[in-house]
Protein backbone atom coordinates (compact mmCIF):
# COMPACT_ATOMS: atom_id res chain seq x y z
CA UNK A 1 0.00 0.00 0.00
CA UNK A 2 1.36 3.20 -0.98
CA UNK A 3 0.60 5.95 1.42
CA UNK A 4 0.82 9.58 1.34
CA UNK A 5 0.32 11.46 4.74
CA UNK A 6 0.20 15.40 4.64
CA UNK A 7 1.18 17.36 7.62
CA UNK A 8 1.66 20.95 8.49
CA UNK A 9 4.02 22.95 10.26
CA UNK A 10 1.50 25.07 12.49
CA UNK A 11 1.95 27.91 14.26
CA UNK A 12 2.38 27.02 18.19
CA UNK A 13 -0.65 29.18 19.83
CA UNK A 14 0.14 28.86 22.95
CA UNK A 15 3.19 30.97 22.34
CA UNK A 16 1.85 34.12 20.25
CA UNK A 17 2.43 37.47 20.68
CA UNK A 18 0.41 40.52 20.51
CA UNK A 19 1.44 44.02 19.23
CA UNK A 20 0.62 46.28 22.03
CA UNK A 21 -0.46 49.05 19.59
CA UNK A 22 -2.56 47.38 17.15
CA UNK A 23 -3.80 44.68 19.10
CA UNK A 24 -3.11 42.26 16.25
CA UNK A 25 -1.48 38.85 17.19
CA UNK A 26 1.82 38.54 15.52
CA UNK A 27 2.37 35.99 13.09
CA UNK A 28 5.65 37.01 11.86
CA UNK A 29 8.11 35.05 13.50
CA UNK A 30 5.79 33.62 15.99
CA UNK A 31 7.05 29.73 16.98
CA UNK A 32 6.36 26.64 15.21
CA UNK A 33 5.74 23.19 15.90
CA UNK A 34 3.87 20.29 14.13
CA UNK A 35 0.28 20.10 14.26
CA UNK A 36 -0.61 17.92 17.31
CA UNK A 37 -2.88 16.15 15.10
CA UNK A 38 -0.86 15.24 12.27
CA UNK A 39 0.80 12.89 14.68
CA UNK A 40 -2.04 10.77 14.38
CA UNK A 41 -2.07 11.01 11.13
CA UNK A 42 1.43 10.15 10.68
CA UNK A 43 1.16 7.26 13.17
CA UNK A 44 -1.71 5.29 11.30
CA UNK A 45 -0.01 5.49 7.63
CA UNK A 46 3.22 3.70 9.53
CA UNK A 47 0.63 1.68 11.19
CA UNK A 48 -0.55 0.78 8.07
CA UNK A 49 2.56 0.21 5.85
CA UNK A 50 3.63 -1.98 8.93
CA UNK A 51 0.47 -4.39 8.34
CA UNK A 52 0.28 -4.19 4.85
CA UNK A 53 3.66 -3.22 3.35
CA UNK A 54 4.36 -0.35 0.81
CA UNK A 55 5.61 2.81 1.45
CA UNK A 56 4.78 6.08 3.32
CA UNK A 57 5.28 9.43 1.99
CA UNK A 58 4.86 12.47 4.39
CA UNK A 59 4.47 15.95 2.30
CA UNK A 60 3.88 19.19 4.10
CA UNK A 61 3.46 22.83 1.82
CA UNK A 62 5.40 25.13 4.13
CA UNK A 63 7.67 28.28 2.22
CA UNK A 64 10.31 28.40 4.96
CA UNK A 65 12.01 26.20 7.82
CA UNK A 66 10.31 23.08 8.46
CA UNK A 67 13.10 21.01 8.62
CA UNK A 68 12.63 20.09 12.03
CA UNK A 69 8.68 18.95 11.47
CA UNK A 70 10.07 17.08 8.39
CA UNK A 71 12.36 15.43 10.62
CA UNK A 72 10.03 14.55 13.40
CA UNK A 73 7.67 12.75 10.89
CA UNK A 74 10.42 10.71 9.01
CA UNK A 75 11.40 9.85 12.68
CA UNK A 76 8.32 8.56 13.27
CA UNK A 77 8.68 5.97 10.45
CA UNK A 78 7.51 7.61 6.97
CA UNK A 79 10.04 6.54 4.46
CA UNK A 80 10.48 9.74 2.60
CA UNK A 81 9.45 13.32 2.85
CA UNK A 82 8.58 15.66 0.26
CA UNK A 83 8.50 19.48 1.22
CA UNK A 84 6.82 21.56 -1.24
CA UNK A 85 8.26 24.88 -0.75
CA UNK A 86 8.72 28.21 -2.28
CA UNK A 87 8.61 31.75 -0.65
CA UNK A 88 5.78 32.34 -2.84
CA UNK A 89 3.38 30.03 -0.93
CA UNK A 90 2.90 32.62 2.24
CA UNK A 91 -0.35 32.97 2.75
CA UNK A 92 -1.94 30.54 0.68
CA UNK A 93 -5.42 29.71 1.49
CA UNK A 94 -7.37 26.07 2.30
CA UNK A 95 -7.89 25.99 -1.94
CA UNK A 96 -4.01 27.19 -2.83
CA UNK A 97 -2.99 24.41 -0.06
CA UNK A 98 -5.04 21.41 -1.37
CA UNK A 99 -4.46 22.25 -4.83
CA UNK A 100 -0.27 22.44 -4.15
CA UNK A 101 -0.84 19.04 -1.97
CA UNK A 102 -2.94 17.53 -5.33
CA UNK A 103 -0.19 18.25 -7.81
CA UNK A 104 2.22 16.90 -5.53
CA UNK A 105 0.55 13.96 -5.27
CA UNK A 106 -0.22 13.57 -9.15
CA UNK A 107 3.49 14.31 -9.43
CA UNK A 108 4.17 11.17 -7.25
CA UNK A 109 1.90 9.09 -9.40
CA UNK A 110 0.71 5.85 -7.92
CA UNK A 111 -1.10 6.85 -3.89
CA UNK A 112 -3.35 4.13 -2.86
CA UNK A 113 -4.61 5.80 0.59
CA UNK A 114 -3.88 9.77 1.20
CA UNK A 115 -3.99 10.46 5.21
CA UNK A 116 -4.92 13.69 6.27
CA UNK A 117 -5.47 14.57 10.45
CA UNK A 118 -9.32 15.74 11.09
CA UNK A 119 -7.93 19.64 11.20
CA UNK A 120 -4.73 21.34 11.96
CA UNK A 121 -4.32 22.54 15.60
CA UNK A 122 -3.65 26.08 15.01
CA UNK A 123 -6.70 26.85 12.00
CA UNK A 124 -8.97 23.74 12.62
CA UNK A 125 -10.91 24.61 9.36
CA UNK A 126 -11.01 20.48 8.08
CA UNK A 127 -10.83 21.75 4.72
CA UNK A 128 -7.51 20.80 3.26
CA UNK A 129 -8.36 17.10 3.25
CA UNK A 130 -11.48 16.84 1.34
CA UNK A 131 -10.62 19.71 -0.83
CA UNK A 132 -7.46 17.64 -1.82
CA UNK A 133 -10.33 14.39 -2.10
CA UNK A 134 -12.46 16.60 -4.34
CA UNK A 135 -9.50 18.14 -6.80
CA UNK A 136 -8.40 14.20 -7.52
CA UNK A 137 -11.97 13.08 -7.58
CA UNK A 138 -11.18 10.37 -5.21
CA UNK A 139 -13.71 9.05 -2.27
CA UNK A 140 -13.47 10.61 1.32
CA UNK A 141 -14.03 9.48 4.70
CA UNK A 142 -13.33 12.14 7.20
CA UNK A 143 -13.37 11.96 11.36
CA UNK A 144 -12.36 8.07 11.33
CA UNK A 145 -12.32 6.93 14.31
CA UNK A 146 -11.30 3.62 13.37
CA UNK A 147 -8.96 2.28 10.42
CA UNK A 148 -8.95 -1.65 9.35
CA UNK A 149 -8.15 -2.72 5.52
CA UNK A 150 -8.88 -5.98 4.24
CA UNK A 151 -6.98 -6.26 1.55
CA UNK A 152 -10.16 -4.87 -0.48
CA UNK A 153 -12.12 -2.60 1.28
CA UNK A 154 -10.79 -0.13 3.36
CA UNK A 155 -13.19 0.18 6.35
CA UNK A 156 -13.83 3.15 8.80
CA UNK A 157 -15.41 3.78 12.03
CA UNK A 158 -16.70 7.13 12.41
CA UNK A 159 -17.33 9.81 15.19
CA UNK A 160 -20.27 11.41 14.09
CA UNK A 161 -22.40 14.15 16.30
CA UNK A 162 -25.14 12.01 16.18
CA UNK A 163 -23.37 8.70 17.10
CA UNK A 164 -21.15 5.82 15.68
CA UNK A 165 -21.02 5.48 11.56
CA UNK A 166 -19.35 2.74 10.07
CA UNK A 167 -18.67 3.43 6.25
CA UNK A 168 -16.51 1.13 3.89
CA UNK A 169 -14.87 2.02 0.56
CA UNK A 170 -12.09 1.06 -2.05
CA UNK A 171 -8.40 2.14 -2.84
CA UNK A 172 -7.92 4.79 -3.78
CA UNK A 173 -9.10 6.97 -1.07
CA UNK A 174 -8.81 10.05 1.29
CA UNK A 175 -9.09 9.78 4.92
CA UNK A 176 -8.82 12.22 7.66
CA UNK A 177 -8.27 10.51 10.94
CA UNK A 178 -9.50 11.87 14.63
CA UNK A 179 -7.15 12.48 17.54
CA UNK A 180 -8.56 9.22 19.57
CA UNK A 181 -7.63 6.62 16.27
CA UNK A 182 -4.50 5.80 17.63
CA UNK A 183 -1.21 7.15 20.38
CA UNK A 184 1.46 8.31 18.21
CA UNK A 185 4.67 6.95 18.65
CA UNK A 186 7.86 8.65 20.71
CA UNK A 187 10.54 8.20 17.91
CA UNK A 188 13.54 6.34 19.45
CA UNK A 189 17.22 8.00 19.17
CA UNK A 190 18.12 5.41 16.48
CA UNK A 191 14.84 6.52 14.47
CA UNK A 192 15.95 10.05 14.59
CA UNK A 193 19.54 9.31 13.71
CA UNK A 194 18.51 7.32 10.89
CA UNK A 195 15.83 10.37 9.43
CA UNK A 196 19.85 11.40 7.99
CA UNK A 197 19.81 8.71 5.49
CA UNK A 198 16.30 9.30 4.27
CA UNK A 199 15.86 11.22 1.30
CA UNK A 200 14.02 14.84 1.21
CA UNK A 201 12.69 16.27 -2.15
CA UNK A 202 12.04 19.31 -2.13
CA UNK A 203 9.07 21.05 -5.09
CA UNK A 204 9.08 24.65 -5.88
CA UNK A 205 6.40 26.32 -7.82
CA UNK A 206 7.58 25.78 -10.94
CA UNK A 207 7.96 22.05 -9.92
CA UNK A 208 4.54 21.57 -9.35
CA UNK A 209 3.40 23.59 -12.47
CA UNK A 210 2.04 26.64 -10.51
CA UNK A 211 3.19 30.54 -11.90
CA UNK A 212 3.30 32.85 -8.92
CA UNK A 213 0.37 34.67 -9.19
CA UNK A 214 -1.59 30.98 -8.79
CA UNK A 215 -0.24 31.01 -5.52
CA UNK A 216 0.36 32.54 -2.08
CA UNK A 217 -1.58 35.36 -1.33
CA UNK A 218 -2.25 36.64 -4.93
CA UNK A 219 -3.83 33.27 -6.13
CA UNK A 220 -5.83 32.75 -3.22
CA UNK A 221 -9.80 33.29 -2.94
CA UNK A 222 -9.98 34.09 0.47
CA UNK A 223 -7.78 37.42 1.88
CA UNK A 224 -6.85 37.97 5.24
CA UNK A 225 -8.13 41.71 6.36
CA UNK A 226 -6.46 41.47 10.12
CA UNK A 227 -6.14 39.22 13.00
CA UNK A 228 -7.47 40.81 15.89
CA UNK A 229 -6.03 39.40 19.43
CA UNK A 230 -9.07 37.76 21.39
CA UNK A 231 -7.90 38.19 25.43
CA UNK A 232 -10.37 36.96 28.06
CA UNK A 233 -9.87 38.55 31.33
CA UNK A 234 -10.45 37.10 34.55
CA UNK A 235 -9.64 37.86 37.76
CA UNK A 236 -7.31 35.06 38.91
CA UNK A 237 -8.11 34.68 42.64
CA UNK A 238 -6.67 32.01 44.32
CA UNK A 239 -8.84 30.76 47.02
CA UNK A 240 -7.89 30.01 50.11
CA UNK A 241 -8.97 28.33 53.61
CA UNK A 242 -7.31 26.22 56.31
CA UNK A 243 -8.93 23.09 55.21
CA UNK A 244 -10.53 21.68 52.05
CA UNK A 245 -14.30 22.39 53.57
CA UNK A 246 -13.06 25.73 54.17
CA UNK A 247 -11.88 26.21 50.82
CA UNK A 248 -15.09 24.64 49.21
CA UNK A 249 -16.91 27.28 51.53
CA UNK A 250 -14.63 29.96 50.23
CA UNK A 251 -15.20 29.40 46.73
CA UNK A 252 -18.93 28.84 47.27
CA UNK A 253 -19.26 32.21 49.02
CA UNK A 254 -17.54 34.44 46.34
CA UNK A 255 -19.79 32.89 43.20
CA UNK A 256 -22.67 33.53 45.18
CA UNK A 257 -21.47 37.31 45.70
CA UNK A 258 -20.66 37.44 41.90
CA UNK A 259 -24.30 36.82 41.90
CA UNK A 260 -23.67 33.67 39.63
CA UNK A 261 -25.48 30.93 41.62
CA UNK A 262 -28.71 31.33 43.87
CA UNK B 1 -26.21 48.75 3.45
CA UNK B 2 -25.76 48.10 -0.13
CA UNK B 3 -28.60 45.26 -1.48
CA UNK B 4 -27.06 42.47 -4.13
CA UNK B 5 -29.24 41.16 -6.45
CA UNK B 6 -27.04 38.13 -6.36
CA UNK B 7 -28.77 34.97 -4.13
CA UNK B 8 -27.34 33.31 -1.25
CA UNK B 9 -27.94 29.90 -0.90
CA UNK B 10 -28.10 27.84 2.29
CA UNK B 11 -28.37 24.36 3.03
CA UNK B 12 -27.62 21.55 5.95
CA UNK B 13 -28.33 18.32 6.86
CA UNK B 14 -29.75 19.45 10.41
CA UNK B 15 -32.95 21.47 10.66
CA UNK B 16 -32.02 23.38 13.36
CA UNK B 17 -29.02 24.85 11.68
CA UNK B 18 -31.00 25.07 8.57
CA UNK B 19 -33.41 27.55 9.95
CA UNK B 20 -30.20 28.99 11.54
CA UNK B 21 -28.69 29.74 8.33
CA UNK B 22 -32.17 31.32 6.19
CA UNK B 23 -32.19 33.94 9.07
CA UNK B 24 -28.55 34.68 8.45
CA UNK B 25 -29.03 34.86 4.95
CA UNK B 26 -31.81 37.26 5.42
CA UNK B 27 -29.50 39.55 7.86
CA UNK B 28 -27.54 40.02 4.86
CA UNK B 29 -29.74 41.39 2.82
CA UNK B 30 -30.05 39.07 -0.05
CA UNK B 31 -32.41 37.20 -1.63
CA UNK B 32 -32.02 34.05 0.39
CA UNK B 33 -32.60 30.54 -1.40
CA UNK B 34 -32.82 27.17 0.58
CA UNK B 35 -31.31 24.02 -1.20
CA UNK B 36 -33.13 20.81 -0.49
CA UNK B 37 -31.68 17.65 -1.44
CA UNK B 38 -33.14 14.41 -1.56
CA UNK B 39 -34.46 11.49 -3.95
CA UNK B 40 -38.10 12.07 -3.20
CA UNK B 41 -40.22 15.34 -2.68
CA UNK B 42 -40.18 16.36 0.52
CA UNK B 43 -43.42 18.12 2.65
CA UNK B 44 -40.63 19.94 4.30
CA UNK B 45 -40.53 22.54 0.83
CA UNK B 46 -42.72 25.30 2.53
CA UNK B 47 -41.10 25.03 5.86
CA UNK B 48 -38.53 26.30 4.59
CA UNK B 49 -39.99 29.54 2.87
CA UNK B 50 -42.24 29.46 6.51
CA UNK B 51 -38.48 30.21 8.04
CA UNK B 52 -37.10 32.45 5.73
CA UNK B 53 -36.43 31.06 2.10
CA UNK B 54 -37.63 33.33 -0.73
CA UNK B 55 -37.18 30.65 -3.21
CA UNK B 56 -36.53 26.76 -2.55
CA UNK B 57 -34.22 24.62 -5.09
CA UNK B 58 -35.70 21.23 -4.73
CA UNK B 59 -32.94 18.89 -6.31
CA UNK B 60 -34.15 15.24 -6.79
CA UNK B 61 -32.07 12.35 -7.84
CA UNK B 62 -31.77 8.63 -6.87
CA UNK B 63 -28.56 8.50 -5.65
CA UNK B 64 -29.64 11.20 -3.38
CA UNK B 65 -31.41 9.41 -0.53
CA UNK B 66 -29.13 9.92 2.19
CA UNK B 67 -26.55 12.44 3.18
CA UNK B 68 -23.24 11.32 1.37
CA UNK B 69 -20.63 14.25 0.70
CA UNK B 70 -19.80 13.07 -3.24
CA UNK B 71 -22.95 12.65 -4.47
CA UNK B 72 -24.59 16.34 -2.41
CA UNK B 73 -21.72 18.12 -3.10
CA UNK B 74 -22.04 17.25 -6.84
CA UNK B 75 -25.61 17.83 -6.69
CA UNK B 76 -24.86 21.53 -5.21
CA UNK B 77 -21.86 22.46 -7.30
CA UNK B 78 -23.50 21.13 -10.40
CA UNK B 79 -26.48 23.70 -9.37
CA UNK B 80 -24.04 26.54 -8.45
CA UNK B 81 -21.80 26.51 -11.63
CA UNK B 82 -24.93 27.51 -13.21
CA UNK B 83 -26.81 29.49 -11.04
CA UNK B 84 -23.66 31.58 -9.78
CA UNK B 85 -24.81 32.52 -6.09
CA UNK B 86 -23.06 35.13 -4.27
CA UNK B 87 -22.07 32.66 -1.18
CA UNK B 88 -23.47 29.03 -0.36
CA UNK B 89 -23.77 29.03 3.83
CA UNK B 90 -23.64 25.74 5.06
CA UNK B 91 -23.79 24.51 8.72
CA UNK B 92 -20.47 24.04 10.55
CA UNK B 93 -21.35 20.53 12.03
CA UNK B 94 -19.25 17.44 10.97
CA UNK B 95 -21.20 16.84 7.97
CA UNK B 96 -21.04 20.63 6.63
CA UNK B 97 -17.50 20.54 6.82
CA UNK B 98 -17.03 17.79 4.85
CA UNK B 99 -19.28 19.16 2.09
CA UNK B 100 -18.01 22.84 2.04
CA UNK B 101 -14.58 21.97 1.13
CA UNK B 102 -15.97 19.57 -2.04
CA UNK B 103 -18.21 22.23 -3.27
CA UNK B 104 -15.69 25.04 -3.17
CA UNK B 105 -12.65 22.67 -4.52
CA UNK B 106 -14.55 21.63 -7.58
CA UNK B 107 -15.88 25.27 -8.32
CA UNK B 108 -12.13 26.51 -7.85
CA UNK B 109 -13.49 29.37 -4.73
CA UNK B 110 -12.71 30.13 -1.55
CA UNK B 111 -14.13 28.91 1.38
CA UNK B 112 -14.53 29.90 4.84
CA UNK B 113 -14.65 27.36 7.88
CA UNK B 114 -16.67 27.95 11.40
CA UNK B 115 -17.79 31.54 10.89
CA UNK B 116 -19.23 33.13 13.76
CA UNK B 117 -19.62 36.19 12.22
CA UNK B 118 -20.62 37.08 8.47
CA UNK B 119 -21.62 41.27 7.64
CA UNK B 120 -21.17 43.36 4.37
CA UNK B 121 -18.66 45.92 4.77
CA UNK B 122 -19.24 49.42 3.35
CA UNK B 123 -19.28 48.34 -0.32
CA UNK B 124 -21.26 45.75 0.34
CA UNK B 125 -18.94 43.01 -0.12
CA UNK B 126 -19.32 40.17 2.41
CA UNK B 127 -16.84 39.81 5.41
CA UNK B 128 -16.94 36.41 7.53
CA UNK B 129 -14.92 36.27 11.04
CA UNK B 130 -13.76 33.23 12.32
CA UNK B 131 -11.53 32.26 15.47
CA UNK B 132 -8.04 31.66 15.11
CA UNK B 133 -5.23 30.09 16.84
CA UNK B 134 -7.11 28.10 19.08
CA UNK B 135 -9.11 30.85 20.62
CA UNK B 136 -6.16 33.55 20.60
CA UNK B 137 -7.32 35.50 17.26
CA UNK B 138 -10.32 37.01 15.13
CA UNK B 139 -9.73 36.83 12.02
CA UNK B 140 -11.43 39.02 9.35
CA UNK B 141 -11.59 37.60 5.92
CA UNK B 142 -13.07 38.61 2.39
CA UNK B 143 -13.36 36.38 -0.46
CA UNK B 144 -11.93 37.63 -3.97
CA UNK B 145 -13.39 34.33 -5.99
CA UNK B 146 -16.75 35.02 -7.83
CA UNK B 147 -18.70 32.80 -5.41
CA UNK B 148 -18.26 31.52 -2.23
CA UNK B 149 -19.08 28.77 0.50
CA UNK B 150 -18.85 29.44 4.15
CA UNK B 151 -19.39 27.05 7.12
CA UNK B 152 -21.37 28.85 10.25
CA UNK B 153 -21.22 27.99 13.74
CA UNK B 154 -24.31 27.18 15.20
CA UNK B 155 -26.23 29.85 17.03
CA UNK B 156 -24.27 32.64 15.45
CA UNK B 157 -28.26 33.59 13.72
CA UNK B 158 -31.19 32.86 15.70
CA UNK B 159 -33.76 31.23 13.56
CA UNK B 160 -37.22 33.60 12.35
CA UNK B 161 -40.55 32.69 13.67
CA UNK B 162 -42.31 30.32 11.17
CA UNK B 163 -44.62 32.46 9.52
CA UNK B 164 -47.25 30.14 7.21
CA UNK B 165 -48.40 33.49 5.33
CA UNK B 166 -44.79 33.87 3.59
CA UNK B 167 -44.27 33.61 -0.05
CA UNK B 168 -41.79 32.09 -1.91
CA UNK B 169 -40.83 30.13 -5.27
CA UNK B 170 -40.40 26.76 -5.23
CA UNK B 171 -37.98 25.15 -8.60
CA UNK B 172 -37.74 21.95 -9.09
CA UNK B 173 -34.23 20.68 -10.56
CA UNK B 174 -32.91 16.93 -11.20
CA UNK B 175 -29.66 16.54 -11.46
CA UNK B 176 -27.32 13.44 -12.18
CA UNK B 177 -25.06 12.65 -10.05
CA UNK B 178 -22.54 9.61 -9.68
CA UNK B 179 -23.54 7.33 -6.98
CA UNK B 180 -20.99 8.12 -3.73
CA UNK B 181 -18.12 5.12 -3.82
CA UNK B 182 -18.09 5.36 0.26
CA UNK B 183 -21.16 3.14 1.36
CA UNK B 184 -22.97 2.85 4.34
CA UNK B 185 -22.39 -0.24 6.41
CA UNK B 186 -24.09 1.33 10.04
CA UNK B 187 -25.50 3.61 11.92
CA UNK B 188 -25.28 3.63 15.91
CA UNK B 189 -27.33 6.18 17.00
CA UNK B 190 -26.21 7.44 20.49
CA UNK B 191 -29.33 7.95 22.52
CA UNK B 192 -29.74 11.76 22.58
CA UNK B 193 -30.06 13.68 25.66
CA UNK B 194 -32.17 16.30 26.63
CA UNK B 195 -28.90 18.56 27.54
CA UNK B 196 -28.62 21.95 25.76
CA UNK B 197 -25.28 23.14 27.20
CA UNK B 198 -24.87 26.12 24.82
CA UNK B 199 -27.88 27.42 26.54
CA UNK B 200 -27.30 26.61 30.04
CA UNK B 201 -26.42 28.95 32.74
CA UNK B 202 -24.60 26.98 34.67
CA UNK B 203 -22.29 24.27 33.23
CA UNK B 204 -20.02 21.63 35.98
CA UNK B 205 -17.17 20.12 33.78
CA UNK B 206 -14.76 17.34 34.05
CA UNK B 207 -11.52 16.15 32.09
CA UNK B 208 -8.73 13.91 32.75
CA UNK B 209 -8.56 14.45 36.32
CA UNK B 210 -11.65 11.93 36.96
CA UNK B 211 -10.79 8.12 37.31
CA UNK B 212 -13.57 6.54 36.21
CA UNK B 213 -17.04 7.01 34.77
CA UNK B 214 -19.03 6.31 37.96
CA UNK B 215 -16.69 8.87 39.48
CA UNK B 216 -18.56 11.96 37.38
CA UNK B 217 -21.60 11.64 39.71
CA UNK B 218 -19.49 14.41 41.99
CA UNK B 219 -20.01 16.56 38.78
CA UNK B 220 -23.76 15.57 38.82
CA UNK B 221 -24.58 16.13 42.41
CA UNK B 222 -23.16 19.81 41.76
CA UNK B 223 -24.90 20.67 38.88
CA UNK B 224 -28.11 19.05 40.26
CA UNK B 225 -28.35 21.33 43.31
CA UNK B 226 -27.38 24.84 41.23
CA UNK B 227 -30.02 23.94 38.84
CA UNK B 228 -27.04 23.19 35.96
CA UNK B 229 -25.54 20.92 33.35
CA UNK B 230 -22.64 18.66 33.36
CA UNK B 231 -19.45 19.18 30.19
CA UNK B 232 -16.50 17.52 29.44
CA UNK B 233 -13.23 18.29 27.77
CA UNK B 234 -12.57 15.58 24.63
CA UNK B 235 -10.88 12.71 26.32
CA UNK B 236 -13.96 12.11 28.57
CA UNK B 237 -16.35 12.57 25.30
CA UNK B 238 -14.66 11.26 22.53
CA UNK B 239 -11.81 8.98 23.51
CA UNK B 240 -13.34 7.01 27.09
CA UNK B 241 -16.68 7.62 25.89
CA UNK B 242 -17.91 8.16 29.41
CA UNK B 243 -20.31 11.36 27.88
CA UNK B 244 -22.43 11.76 24.75
CA UNK B 245 -20.48 14.26 22.34
CA UNK B 246 -22.90 17.15 22.91
CA UNK B 247 -21.34 17.85 26.14
CA UNK B 248 -18.41 18.19 24.82
CA UNK B 249 -16.95 21.47 25.43
CA UNK B 250 -13.81 22.73 22.65
CA UNK B 251 -12.67 23.58 19.65
CA UNK B 252 -14.08 20.31 17.96
CA UNK B 253 -16.73 20.42 20.26
CA UNK B 254 -19.56 22.74 21.28
CA UNK B 255 -19.04 26.61 22.46
CA UNK B 256 -20.83 27.41 25.88
CA UNK B 257 -21.74 30.85 27.37
CA UNK B 258 -22.87 30.40 30.94
CA UNK B 259 -22.82 32.67 33.97
CA UNK B 260 -20.63 29.80 35.67
CA UNK B 261 -18.19 27.10 34.18
CA UNK B 262 -16.85 25.31 36.90
CA UNK B 263 -13.76 22.76 35.48
CA UNK B 264 -12.80 20.20 37.97
CA UNK B 265 -9.82 17.63 36.66
CA UNK B 266 -9.27 19.85 33.47
CA UNK B 267 -5.98 21.05 32.44
CA UNK B 268 -7.63 23.21 30.05
CA UNK B 269 -5.58 23.10 27.23
CA UNK B 270 -6.15 26.16 24.59
CA UNK B 271 -8.89 24.08 22.57
CA UNK B 272 -11.01 23.46 25.50
CA UNK B 273 -11.01 26.90 26.59
CA UNK B 274 -11.85 28.41 23.48
CA UNK B 275 -15.22 26.79 24.06
CA UNK B 276 -15.20 28.81 27.52
CA UNK B 277 -14.19 31.63 26.55
CA UNK B 278 -17.83 33.38 27.01
CA UNK B 279 -18.24 32.05 30.45
CA UNK B 280 -19.00 35.14 33.00
CA UNK B 281 -16.94 33.22 35.44
CA UNK B 282 -14.81 30.54 35.44
CA UNK B 283 -14.17 28.79 38.58
CA UNK B 284 -11.39 25.84 38.40
CA UNK B 285 -10.34 22.68 41.06
CA UNK B 286 -7.19 21.20 40.13
CA UNK B 287 -3.97 19.64 41.61
CA UNK B 288 -1.70 21.42 39.45
CA UNK B 289 -1.82 25.55 40.64
CA UNK B 290 0.08 25.77 37.54
CA UNK B 291 -2.03 24.15 35.25
CA UNK B 292 -3.66 26.86 31.89
CA UNK B 293 -6.88 25.97 33.19
CA UNK B 294 -6.51 28.05 36.45
CA UNK B 295 -4.69 31.50 34.54
CA UNK B 296 -7.41 31.30 32.58
CA UNK B 297 -9.71 30.95 35.49
CA UNK B 298 -11.65 33.68 38.20
CA UNK B 299 -11.74 31.43 41.46
CA UNK B 300 -9.19 28.63 41.48
CA UNK B 301 -8.94 26.17 43.91
CA UNK B 302 -6.09 23.87 44.24
CA UNK B 303 -6.51 20.27 45.50
CA UNK B 304 -8.24 16.96 45.04
CA UNK B 305 -11.59 17.25 43.40
CA UNK B 306 -12.01 13.98 44.95
CA UNK B 307 -11.90 16.00 48.54
CA UNK B 308 -13.34 19.13 47.10
CA UNK B 309 -16.45 18.85 45.20
CA UNK B 310 -18.15 16.86 47.75
CA UNK B 311 -17.04 19.33 49.80
CA UNK B 312 -17.93 22.50 47.36
CA UNK B 313 -21.73 20.23 46.83
CA UNK B 314 -22.11 20.46 51.24
CA UNK B 315 -21.25 24.05 50.48
CA UNK B 316 -23.44 25.12 47.96
CA UNK B 317 -26.55 23.13 50.15
CA UNK B 318 -25.76 25.17 52.96
CA UNK B 319 -25.15 28.58 51.34
CA UNK B 320 -28.15 28.11 49.47
CA UNK B 321 -30.34 26.29 51.71
CA UNK B 322 -30.94 22.96 49.56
Amino acid sequence: MDIVVCFKQAINESEMGVDKQSGRLLLEGAPTKMSEFDKNAIEEAVKMKELHGGTVTAITVSPVGAKKVIKEALAMGCDRAVHLADQSFVHSDTLVTASLLAAAIRKIGSVDLILFAEGSSDIYSCQVGPSVAQLLDLPQITYANKLTFDGNKLVAERNMEEGLEVVETHLPCVVTVTNEINVPRFPTLMQIMATSKKEILEWNATALGFKPEQVGNQGSPIQILKIDALTVRRKNILVDGGNDSEKAMNLAKALQKEGVIQ
Amino acid sequence: MSKTEREIWVFSEDQTTFNELLAGGRSLGSKVCAVQIGDKPSEETKDLINMGADKVYVIEGPQLSEFQPEPYSEALFTLARRERPEAILLGATRRGRELAPRVAAAMGIGCVADCTGLLRDTEGALVMERVAYAGKGLATLKSISQSLVCTVKPRVFEPLSSDSTRVGEIQREVVEVKPSRVTLVRREHKPKGKVNLPEAKIVVSGGRGFKKKEDLILLQESADILGGEIGCSRPLSSDLGWLPEEHHIGISGISIKPQLYIAAGISGQLHHLVGIRDSRIVAAINTDKDAPIMVASDYALVGDLYTLMPELAKAFRELLKR
